[in-house]
Formats: C-alpha cells, structure tokens, sequence
C-alpha cells in the first residue's frame, strides 16, 4: 500500500517532532472545525495494516490533504541501547505526500469505512491537483530543518538523499541553461549572417530536440503589397506557405501552398494526398487573438502550440508545435521559450531581409556603374572617330584643294615666265599656251566647285538654307540635268540614257529647282565618276502616290554592304584606293542627302559590288506651294538670265567674279575702264551694274553718279564692291544711288544671293 | 553648279568711245542676245585707258574681239559689221575654219 507514497522521498524525525506535526495538523483540523478532519492510524486499523510503531496523520479537507507516513525505524533503537537515558526516544522514517488520490482509491476499496473515514472521504477530491513537486520538496526541507534543529545531538548517521532535495532546483538550472544555450547558437548564426534558411532550420532542430516536440514547423504568410489587414493577408489567395517543417529527427524543406480557404477554427479531416497523411487545417491565433486557417497535409495534432513571428507590426508568420501521438500539456516555460524563439528569429528574418535589400541595390549600382561604362566608352569611340573623320576630312580637302591650286600656280608661272621673255625664239607656242590656260581654268572651275560644295553643306547644316520653292515640272529637270552632265560622260565614254515615265498630268513637283538640280546632278556625276569606260548609266523618273521618283542606275564598281552605311556621311570617301584613282571630297552624297531631306524626301541606295549601284530618291508632291519669295524674282533666280557690266580695273577681283557670274548663268561683260563706258553700258543695256567702289577714288564715285543719270534707276540696279561698308566709307551717300553693296573680300555665295536679291 | 550652257570668255578692245568702237559693241550686243546661246564673259579693254593690257594681247588694231575661250583663241578685227564672220569666229557656225583666220600675231 501507499506504494507511490513510500517511493517518494522520505525524512526522518524523531517521535517528539512527529507528534509536534501531529499536534499542528490536529489544530489545523480543530481550526477549520466542520470543513476538515484529521485521520489517524487508529482511525484506519481496519482498513489499512500498519506494522507495530507506524503513525499516520492525514488532514482532509476541501482545498488541502496532507499524508503524514511514519515509519519506526530499527536505527533508532539502535540509538536508544547505545544511550539509556534516550531510551523513550523514537525515530521515524517519515513520508509527506500531498496526493489524496491513491489514499481516496484505498479507503474506497473497502465495504466497510469507519463513520470518521468517511467523513475524512468526503473532503478528499480524486482529481484535486496537487501541490507542485517543487511545492512539496520545499515543505519538506522546512520539516526536516525543524527536525534537525530540535534533535541537534541526537541526530544519527544521516542516510537519505541530500540530493533528491535540491534535484528540482537543478533541473530548472539546467533547463534554463540548455533554453540559453539554444537561443545563443541562434544569435551567433545570426551574427554570422548565415542564410535564412539555415537559420530557421536550426531553430526548428534545435527548439524540437530540447522540447522534445514531435513535431515543430514555421509557417510563413505569403504577403502582397496589394493586401491591406492582417486578415486579408491570410485570406487572400496564395494563403501561408510553408517554409521548414521538422518531423522526428529529420529536417525536411518543402513548400506547400495551401489554396484552400476557411473561415472556422478547429481541426477538420481533408482528402488526403497520401494514406500516411491526413489533411487538417491548423488553427493559428495571432497575438491579438485574430484567427488564421491553414490546410496542411499533416497528422492530426493531439497538442498544438502556435507563437507568432512578428515583424515591425506585421505578422511574418507563425512557429507551430504540435504533437499527434500523445496529450501534453504545454508548459509555462515551453510557452515563453517558444515566444524568445520567435523572437530571435523575427530579428534574423529582419537581418536577411534588410541585407538583400543591400545586396539588391549594390547589384543596381554596379549595373548602373556598367552602364555608364558602355555609353561612355561609346561616346568615346564616336569622338575618336568623329575626330579621325575630321582628320581624313582635312587631308583630302587639303589633297583636293592643293591639287588645282598647284595646277593654277604652275601653269601661270610658267606663263608669265615665257611672256617676260622678249626673244620670240623663247616664246611659248600658243597651242602649248593655250593648253596651259585652259589647264588654269578647269582646275579653277573645279576649286570652285568645291568650295560651293563646301559652303552649300555648312549652310544645309547650319539650317540656314532656305528652299525657294517653285512649281516645276519633273521630266524637264531632269532631261535639263542629263543635258549637262552629257559633256563629262562623253569623256569618260560613259552612255547616258533617260527614261521618263511620268505621266503629263503628274508632271509635277513643288520643289527648289537649283537644289533638285543639284541632287540630280550630284547623283548623276557620282554614278559617270565610278562607271568604267563603255558603262552606262540611267536616269529613270516616274511617279508613285503622290511621289515622284529619280533613280539614277550605272554598271559601274558598286558599293560593298560594309562601306554603306558610310556613304552618305560627311568627308566620307568609300576606299582609299577610290580616292586615288577618283577624285572628290565626299561631301557630294552628304549634301545631297541632305538636299533631299530639306525637300522632306527620301534617298536609298541599292548596289551589287562590281554589277553597278541604284540611287532612289523620292520626292513628295507637295501640293500647295510655300512661296517665299516674290515669283518674278523666283523665275529669274532659279534660271539665271541676265546681263551684269562689271566694272572693276583689279585682274584679281575680275576674273573670279567673271567666273562666279558666268558660272550660276549670267551674261557678263567686264568694263576695265569705268567712267569712259557709260556709253557703252548704254548701248549694252544690261539689268545690273556691279561696281568698284574705292573710298580713295572720287572717280568711282562718278561713275555711279554718271549712270544714275543717263539711265533710270528702275531699269538699272546698281551694287557697289567696296573695302568697307558703305555708311563708314561714304557717310553723306544718297541711299538711292546704289541699290546694294559687297564689302571685299566676300564669298561667291554672298555674291551671288545678293544678285538673285536685285534681279 | 555647273553651268547649263557653254561658256565663252571673250575680249572686245576698243579705243575710247570712236564711232567704230561703238558701232562694234552694238554689233557684238546684238549678236550675243540673239544668235549666241551659251553664257558669256565679255571683257571691255579701252586700249587708250589700259595700254599695257593692249600689248600683252599683242592688239595691234582696235576695235578686236577675241575669243579667249573655248579654244582655240580667235580674234576678229574690224568693227564687227561681217556677221558671219563673228559668228564663225565665236564658233556660232559650224565650218571648217583655216589656221590664217586666227591671228598668230
């Protein structure tokens, strides 16, 4: 009997102090009169056999039982021989229990109980929770501290268990350790900045082993921006995802998203996946007691614990512990073991996600750093080639402009050289003279040539160019365009054939006729330029929905694909070995793309290398002309008729502007003397009168005066060549006597504009 | 820009404002706007102004037109009153003209 009671541990006291406990449990009883009793051995003889020498004293009452078991034991006998005079003295082996239980059960196994038993029964509740272990070993370590002092001498060879008295003392001690020493690997792994997963997959390990949970799991809430509440959170589609589920021994990751969506608590069966598992659905309460539903193939949990894992207010996810074989009672300890779990991993889920966030923005940095890089780099290479371009520019320019140069100053040279000698032996033949000047010339016309090229694309470039845009009809340009080129083809015995094809009442085309001339010529002389002798090159003009197409075709080198796209860049000359052997400075395709662009046209190009090349330009029929000059001044522009005296006394300032003048189509006659020839200018007629005008020569002066008053000033525009501007030179100059002035030196351009201006 | 038509560089001496002179630039005008089709540069030298551009030219006689240009250089003196000889000289006719048309003064 009292087999639970007997095994637990015991104190021995002398039969003094036994009786003074006795003594205190009889007052206790006598003090809560009818609610308590007290039970001795006497009381039980009939029930329980006690050996000779044993007491028992048990207190019942509602709230409180108390067992008082005391054995006689031989060592006190023992004692009591050795010292007569303590004879009387008596030692029991004494067992305190607080559990009514097995006293109840006993006392019921009998058929008959004493009238004061069954009182005693009536108190004692079967399913009363008795007083802690800690509670009772504390009861009695005070008894046995009474016993010791009140029997100081008499004490024997001690013999129970000091330990068993402080074992749950240690045991906290040493539970506390163990919690500590699992949350401090977790610190460290999270000062290490180990990964997440890694993290949370010890913390599962490690809280499971020291637990002894069955299983332990985190659960993380899928969270989208789009979802206000915590609710929502949950409740939304994607659900809780789970992040690391610890079953037995072995650590297991998988992801589960549970789609499905509850709104009640409590478990609930599911179809399950697999005849192993059964699905259920986990309650989950947060804190503030909002509840959260998940599905999870898992056994049904027989003990559930769920702390959540809180971040910044949010509610990151939960850690759930949960056994599925036995009950447990979630201890106090347990319960806030798990919370500092929780805890320390919400400060690592914090840690990882501030440091991605890092390392996110340092890979944006460096890929901004890149590419930075690349477009730098690339600006590089386009300054460096712009710069090279500029630098090949130069050198061709300076070839293409040295070479008639060398021509004019060599021929002219020599020229003068023979005319000095007097001998008529020594003179030159006038074939051999003729050839020399007519050298001179050509090269002069070329640099001319050039340097209006030239001019012509700073001026498209610099946008100042303006179209004078006039109703032209197509096939005449062109036919007029072909007429011109014909001399050089036949040099090169180049055939050119012309191929219109528009029809009549298309015939038409709003454009600037110089500079639609000028693409066509530009293309035409391209194409004679690289065609070999015995080639043949075609103008073709036809017209699409409102477009009229040029193209111009030759049999000539053609243009490999690479070289292409250069061609129609500035100072862009295809191959060196080209340059060689044609001359140019590669300004001609540049200009004229961008002639065909300031019509708001298009230019392509096709070609077959050795077979011949295909340049296409289309123009829009533009359908209401842009007058922007007056029409009359339009028409004679554009078709330069006109007779120009030039009176000018200077060979140098003559002959270029001789050649300017008869170069854009003029009538020129050069009156080296001017106040003899106003009877001439008479009889000449002509529309414009261009004048030295010499702020050292008052007969410069006359002249002009004599003109404006043998012819009237509407039949006669004068302008005036002067050093410098005219209100500086002549201050007191009647505005009316000359129409314009130049001031020297000027560009053959100005000239020219300011004569299209006046005429 | 090149030019559309052919170009002529031409010289007309002439001695002050002589009748002949005069009568020889009327000539030469009228030719010019009626019968030349190119473009032309016509250079008037007074002999009597400009006597050294008379020498280098080797004009011995006024008034002279001389075709500088397109070669071959031909000059015609007189004051122009034979039409078709103008014409042939400015190469405006197109027969054969012998080597003592040209003047190798």
């Amino acid at each position: 009997m009292f087999d639970s009671l007997l095994s637990s541990p015991s104190l021995l006291l002398s039969a003094s102090t036994f009786n003074k406990v006795h003594q205190l449990l009889q007052e206790l009883a006598e003090q809560f009169g009818e609610s308590a009793t007290l039970v001795t051995e006497v009381d039980c003889q009939s029930v329980i056999s006690f050996k000779q020498g044993d007491r028992l004293s048990v207190f019942a009452s509602n709230e409180l039982c108390i067992i008082l078991w005391g054995q006689a034991t031989s060592s006190a006998f023992t004692l009591s021989n050795k010292f007569n005079q303590l004879q009387a003295q008596e030692f029991y082996q004494v067992h305190l229990s607080f559990e009514g239980q097995e006293f109840h059960r006993l006392l019921t196994s009998s058929h008959t109980i004493p009238p004061n038993l069954a009182k005693a029964l009536q108190f004692i509740n079967p399913y009363s929770i008795a007083p802690s272990p800690l509670h009772q070993s504390f009861i009695q370590g005070l008894l046995n501290l009474y016993a010791l002092e009140s029997n100081s001498c008499l004490l024997p060879e001690t013999n129970y268990p000091k330990v068993s008295i402080f074992q749950p003392f240690q045991d906290a001690l040493e539970q506390q350790i163990r919690q500590e020493r699992v949350l401090n690997q977790l610190g460290r792994q999270i000062q290490q900045s180990m990964e997440l997963s890694d993290i949370l997959s010890t913390a599962v390990t490690e809280t499971q082993q020291f637990l002894q949970i069955e299983h332990l799991a985190i659960y993380q809430f899928d969270v989208s921006p789009r979802m206000g509440s915590k609710v929502k959170q949950v409740a939304g589609a994607d659900g809780p995802s789970l992040v690391i589920h610890s079953w037995g021994n072995e650590t297991v990751d998988c992801i589960d998203r549970a789609s499905e969506q509850f709104s009640t608590l409590g478990t609930e069966r599911f179809h399950p996946p697999s005849p192993q598992s059964i699905g259920i659905r986990l309650p989950l309460v947060t804190k503030t007691g909002e509840p959260f539903c998940s599905l999870h193939f898992l056994p049904k949990p027989l003990a559930l614990l769920t702390t959540p894992i809180q971040l910044h207010q949010h509610l990151w996810g939960v850690l759930v512990a949960y056994e599925t074989h036995n009950q447990r009672q979630w201890k106090a300890y347990e319960v806030s073991f798990m919370e500092q779990v929780a805890q320390t991993l919400a400060i690592a889920i914090q840690q990882s996600q501030l440091y991605s966030q890092l390392r996110e923005q340092t890979e944006q940095l460096e890929q901004l750093v890149n590419e930075r890089t690349r477009e730098l780099h690339s600006a590089l290479l386009t300054a460096q080639s712009a710069s090279r371009a500029k630098t090949e520019f130069l050198a061709t320019m300076s070839h293409e402009l040295r070479t008639p140069l060398t021509c004019v100053i060599g021929m002219s040279a020599t020229l003068l050289r023979y005319a000095t000698v007097n001998s008529s032996r020594h003179r030159l033949p006038e074939y051999k003279q003729h050839q020399y000047l007519r050298t001179i010339y050509e090269s002069g016309e070329q640099l001319l040539v050039l340097i209006n090229d030239i001019l012509d694309l700073s001026q498209v470039e610099s946008g100042k160019t303006i179209l004078e845009l006039l109703d032209l009809v197509p096939s005449k340009v062109a036919a007029q365009a072909l007429q011109i080129v014909q001399e050089t083809a036949n040099k090169a015995r180049v055939n050119l054939r012309l191929d219109l094809n528009i029809p009549v009442k298309y015939d038409h085309l709003i454009a600037d006729h110089q500079r639609l001339q000028q693409i066509l010529l530009n293309l035409l002389s391209n194409a004679i330029k690289f065609t070999p002798e015995g080639g043949e090159v075609t103008l073709r003009a036809w017209s699409e929905d409102e477009v009229i197409v040029f193209q111009i075709k030759d049999n000539g080198i053609g243009i490999s694909e690479e070289h292409r796209p250069l061609l129609f860049q500035r100072f862009q000359q295809l191959d060196s070995s080209y340059r060689r052997k044609y001359g140019g400075t590669g300004l001609g395709l540049a200009l004229t793309k961008q002639l065909v662009e300031l019509h708001q046209g298009r230019i392509e190009v096709e070609s077959i290398l050795d077979k011949g090349s295909s340049f296409t330009v289309r123009l829009p029929l533009r359908t209401t002309p842009i007058p922007i000059l007056k029409p009359d001044i339009l028409s004679l522009s554009t078709t330069p008729q006109g007779r120009i005296v030039l009176i000018e006394d200077q060979e140098e300032w003559g002959i270029p502007i001789c050649d300017i003048l008869t170069t854009a189509g003029y009538q020129v006659v050069w009156m080296v003397e001017g106040l003899g020839a106003t009877q001439q200018i008479q009889i000449l007629r002509p529309q414009l009168i261009i004048t030295k005008l010499n702020l050292d020569q008052s007969e410069d002066y006359k002249i002009i005066t004599r003109l404006r008053q043998i012819i009237p000033s509407r039949e006669l525009k004068i302008m005036a060549l002067t050093s410098q501007p005219i209100h500086l030179s002549f201050p007191n100059m009647d505005n009316t006597m000359i129409d314009d002035y130049l001031v020297k030196p000027f560009e053959p351009q100005q000239l020219l504009t300011k004569i299209i201006n006046l005429i | 820009m090149s030019a559309l038509k052919k170009t002529y560089v031409l010289k007309l001496y002439v001695a002050g404002n002589t009748p002949n002179s005069v009568r020889a630039l009327k000539t030469l005008k009228n030719i010019l706007e009626n019968e030349f089709q190119g473009v032309y540069a016509l250079k008037v030298i007074d002999v009597l102004k400009s006597p050294q551009l008379a020498e280098e030219d080797k004009i011995l006689a006024t008034p002279t037109l001389s075709k500088i240009l397109p070669p071959p250089v031909r000059k015609i003196i007189g004051d122009l009153s034979d039409r078709e000889k103008v014409l042939i000289g400015l190469d405006l006719l197109y027969e054969e003209l012998s080597e003592e048309e040209s003047d190798r003064g």
